[in-house]
């Protein structure tokens, strides 16, 4: 999957997700665990918590799939729009061909909130390729060609 | 330098320690939660350092940042109701280690992570089982 064309709308956020921590320290916590209790905190309504697990998680598994998905989650719950789009980013370029529907929206819409309507269109399109004539990827669809002023044919 | 590891002081984290398991009513989810966060922390202090040796800024900032953000955490996670000295004197330690990392962003990040990350692992060490 090319997710090139997203690298530099992140690059000029400067902002960079995987802080990599070479393997120097080891929890004995798995991404599972951590992702458990990322989802129990936010259950529990302690959001300031989970979003500082997230933090943890991303710090000690920057290429877990499970940390990935919920830290991307909880940038998108406190409306993070452009940390939320740099993690599912790279959430996609780790999951490639089989990456879910769903982390695709996520992405759009992140993408979408973050006032980048050109890149989110561009996901679109990266998505409808694997997933051809969704329905939700073309509401996404028109509704970004029309923020953009591309006329759609119904 | 802040001073820890004193036997006094590791009672205490001990006392403290015991109270999550009592006062979060699901055993042993707070010390999990406690130790995730430390385990977290270390490794984002540990990024802080080979960023600084290294001369990256942008994985720098966002390292800092990141301790900074799971040092938050751990203030929240205290409960003065619990344990309210044990809570004061954490409370004191993770707004130094606020300061520093404000610091670390005006040079010498590497000492302060290093300095830092050594009192995170006593930390680590009086919060995990004997």
């Amino acid at each position: 999957m090319n997710t090139d064309l997203y690298k530099e709308i992140i690059a000029s956020r400067n902002l960079v997700i995987g802080a990599d921590s070479h393997g120097e320290v080891v929890s004995k916590y798995s991404p599972q665990e951590i992702r458990e209790t990322i989802s129990a905190l936010v259950a529990e309504e302690r959001n300031d918590l989970a979003h500082a697990l997230a933090e943890a998680g991303l710090a000690l598994y920057p290429d877990s799939e499970d940390v990935l998905a919920m830290a991307g989650l909880m940038a998108m719950l406190r409306e993070d729009w452009v940390e939320s789009a740099a993690i599912l980013n790279r959430l996609l370029e780790l999951q490639g061909e089989r990456a879910p529907l769903n982390t695709h929206l996520m992405f759009i819409r992140a993408l979408r909130c973050a006032l980048e309507p050109a890149a989110a269109l561009s996901a679109v399109m990266l998505a409808h390729e694997h997933y051809p004539n969704h329905p939700e990827l073309e509401r996404e669809f028109h509704a970004l060609s029309e923020v953009l002023g591309l006329a759609t044919a119904e | 330098m802040y001073q820890l590891g004193s036997a006094v002081q590791k009672r205490a984290f001990s006392a403290y320690q015991a109270l999550h398991f009592s006062a979060d009513g699901r055993e042993g989810h707070g010390r999990f939660l406690i130790e995730m966060l430390l385990d977290g922390l270390a490794a984002s202090l540990s990024s802080v350092a080979k960023a600084a040796a290294t001369g990256e800024p942008d994985q720098l900032s966002a390292a800092v940042h990141r301790a900074g953000r799971i040092v938050i955490g751990l203030q929240k996670s205290l409960d003065p109701k619990a344990a309210p000295q044990v809570s004061e004197d954490l409370s004191r330690v993770y707004q130094y280690f606020l300061f520093r990392l404000n610091r670390a962003h005006r040079g010498n990040a590497r000492a302060c992570a290093e300095e830092l990350l050594r009192l995170t692992n006593i930390l680590r060490a009086a919060f995990s089982p004997p």
